[in-house]
């Protein structure tokens, strides 16, 4: 890992925007205010990565995976991470801290929320209806998929008519069509994945060459993280970012206003002012923040009057279901997970006893050492566990929709702390009964599809421990103060000029990988600001 | 240099990783195929897994079982490892690591590799061709009406 030659601000200076965090939100944001003239400045707590660093050019690629880029900060321990107290939640939050964020560490599968996703409380009685329509994002999620560059196809049955996307889809792959032909026996729905991954030459980044491993950093930068797309754009027109600070808390004066933030940087406490603070450091980091940042008049944390600084935490809860095929098969050929996506049973049908629903998206095989850690046993059954399983499975990996509770949460540990004597994270989380029969009849659905494909054999992990790419909900839009954290452009309530861009802002989770959407607000909210001048 | 492992305990690791990756075809167990310096190199860097196998070598040294056997060496084979099992439940987090350690050294192995049928330094540069994106494909799921709910 190396910095790259960056602008960085004097200490002390006054910021007209100051961003906490470089992630999917952090970058569209600042990109698009910069892009209008203004100043922006972003604090981020890791630093540019060398592309060149990213483990799938090493010989040790898997054990990367398991150790220095592991998707779980607790595992990977860099010094931009802080640990995250999981014990008492069954899922395990994973993320990555690094300028471009999270978007480093993805597979860039991007579809989009439905129309329905922005109505559960008025369609289903639960949970809560956004402030926003689907239609209120929609040219912003148009105005991402250029920046970020989106292949995939229109004409999906199961999704309202779209404007094109910039690319082609990715290719399915003979096993992609294999899986495509197994839905259409059953009359099901499929359709390409919309995937952040560059299926030709796109704004001077090449076509994916389908290496597998996409859930690293990508060395050729055809699968899109924000360090190549929006941060570039965004510091040609000015946006500054300091690089290895981590903001400790941000400040605020008695009259509802934010007005900078203490940041550490090479262990020494530094203040920058701001007139406006935009906060994007996930739905775990940013409540964090915002209790950090208690003061005498904010005892319960900053933006915290209606008690729901925290609250609300949502992940999808994931199952995974793999199917073994017969033959010499070489499934790891291809994207691991960008190549097709089931929305068959996304929303309710009351007759199935559960409200919402979920997608399925296809994943391929793995390498050998990762097959050998999930698919085999050690011992005298080990050499034929193998040879049954690698390169000879696919499988789907179920996103459920995750209800919104006010028991599932984000507090500050009492005893854990980061490299910097930080208050660290804890997360409470319990599955509920609804996720719990969500996944249940997605585990049958998708065994059909599987047996429908000719596997051998069926397995699954009913919930995935090590799953929680999604953080959402813990600082959720609405239009009352008494039960949302923020006004409907992520405003918190509470202040006049500090604002919430991420998955913090989440009034439902929908069933889809939430990026697209996350970054569509930011976009919202830096034109809603732009224009308000 | 200090030894990351004694001999006593470089000898127990062997016969384990002989148990857990046994021979096949014409090559010999983990623990015989010289592997134990490739975990040394890989996880020196990383003392955390070197202190779970440490952990997980000294339970099995001091399960009754093989002390009543005077050593784990000196065992009948099913006995070892029902008191492997033993430890991977009661130290489960150290003996994932070990399993880890064990299985990327072993699949990292040239002779492996090739036995596996897996000619691949690493993902990139080189990737994989897929065959182009076929547009037929859609000619069935396209017949479904539009279902998504309009609100």
């Amino acid at each position: 890992m190396q910095n790259q030659k960056i602008n960085i601000p004097n200490n002390n200076r006054e910021v007209d925007y100051l961003v906490i965090g470089s992630g999917a939100a952090g970058s569209a944001f600042a990109w698009r205010l910069s892009s209008r003239g203004f100043n922006v400045t972003c604090l981020d707590q890791g630093g540019f990565i060398n592309p060149s660093s990213y483990p799938t050019t090493d010989k040790n690629w898997e054990v990367l995976g398991l150790t220095d880029w592991n998707w779980d900060p607790n595992l990977r321990n860099n010094k931009a991470d802080y640990p995250v107290n999981n014990q008492e939640s069954p899922i395990d939050p994973l993320m990555f801290n690094a300028v471009g964020g999270s978007t480093i560490h993805w597979t860039a599968h991007t579809p989009r929320f439905h129309p329905s996703d922005f109505k559960v409380k008025s369609l289903d009685g639960k949970g809560d209806d956004w402030p926003i329509t689907y239609y209120d994002l929609e040219k912003y999620y148009d105005l991402n998929d250029e920046m970020m560059g989106c292949a995939g196809i229109n004409g999906d049955p199961a999704n309202p008519e779209r404007s094109e996307r910039p690319m082609p889809p990715l290719p399915l792959g003979e096993d992609g069509e294999m899986m495509a032909r197994a839905f259409d026996k059953l009359g099901w729905h499929w359709w390409p994945s919309d995937s952040y991954v560059n299926s030709v030459n796109y704004k001077g980044r090449k076509k994916c060459n389908y290496c597998g491993p996409n859930g690293f950093g990508c060395t050729r930068s055809s699968k899109s993280s924000t360090d190549f797309t929006y941060w570039p754009e965004a510091i040609k027109y000015g946006a500054k970012i300091i690089t290895y600070a981590r903001v400790k808390k941000i400040l605020t004066d008695e009259k509802r206003r934010g007005i900078g933030a203490e940041y550490i940087k090479n262990g020494k406490v530094h203040t920058i002012r701001a007139n406006n603070i935009i906060v994007a450091c996930n739905g775990i980091g940013t409540p964090r923040l915002l209790l950090m940042s208690a003061t005498k008049n904010h005892e319960n944390g900053l933006g915290n009057s209606s008690g729901l600084v925290g609250k609300n935490l949502m992940f999808h809860p994931y199952a995974l279901v793999k199917g073994y095929f017969e033959g010499d098969h070489k499934f790891y050929k291809g994207p691991l997970a960008n190549i097709l996506m089931s929305q068959q049973f996304y929303e309710t049908d009351k007759s199935r006893r559960f409200i919402r629903g979920y997608s399925l998206q296809m994943i391929r095989s793995t390498g050998p050492i990762s097959t050998a850690l999930s698919d085999t046993e050690w011992g005298s059954n080990h050499h034929k566990m193998f040879q049954q399983s690698f390169g000879k499975t696919l499988g789907f990996s179920i996103i459920a929709e995750d209800l919104p509770e006010e028991i599932n949460q984000v507090v500050l540990d009492e005893k854990l702390h980061d490299s910097s004597n930080l208050p660290c994270p804890k997360i409470i989380y319990k599955l509920s009964e609804n996720s719990e029969k969500i996944l249940s009849h997605a585990i049958n659905t998708t065994s059909q599809v599987l047996e429908a494909a000719g596997a051998s054999k069926i397995v699954n992990d009913p919930l995935m421990k090590k799953a929680g790419w999604h953080l959402m909900g813990t600082t959720k839009m609405g239009e009352d103060p008494e039960t949302s954290v923020t006004n409907a452009w992520g405003k918190l309530h509470d202040f006049e000029n500090i604002f919430i861009i991420d998955g913090s802002l989440f009034v439902t989770s929908a069933a889809v990988n939430p990026t697209p959407t996350i970054q569509a607000l930011a976009l919202r909210t830096a034109d809603y600001i732009s224009n308000r001048k | 240099m200090k030894e990351l492992f004694t001999l006593t305990e470089e000898r127990l690791l062997k016969d384990l990783m002989n148990i857990m990756i046994p021979p096949i075809d014409d090559l010999l167990g983990a623990g015989d195929l010289g592997l134990l310096d490739e975990i040394k190199d890989l996880f020196l860097k990383r003392p955390h897994y070197i202190k779970s196998i440490k952990k997980v070598i000294e339970a099995l040294s001091l399960h009754p079982e093989t002390r009543l056997s005077g050593g784990f060496f000196g065992m009948e084979d099913e006995k070892k490892i029902n008191v492997i099992k033993e430890i991977e439940n009661e130290l489960s987090e150290d003996f994932k690591k070990l399993t880890q350690a064990l299985f990327s050294v072993y699949y990292l192995d040239e002779r492996i590799k090739s036995r596996i049928g897996w000619d691949i330094k690493s993902p990139q540069p080189k990737g994989f061709d897929l065959p182009p994106w076929n547009p037929k494909i859609l000619d069935n799921v396209k017949k479904l009406k539009p279902f998504w709910k309009a609100v």
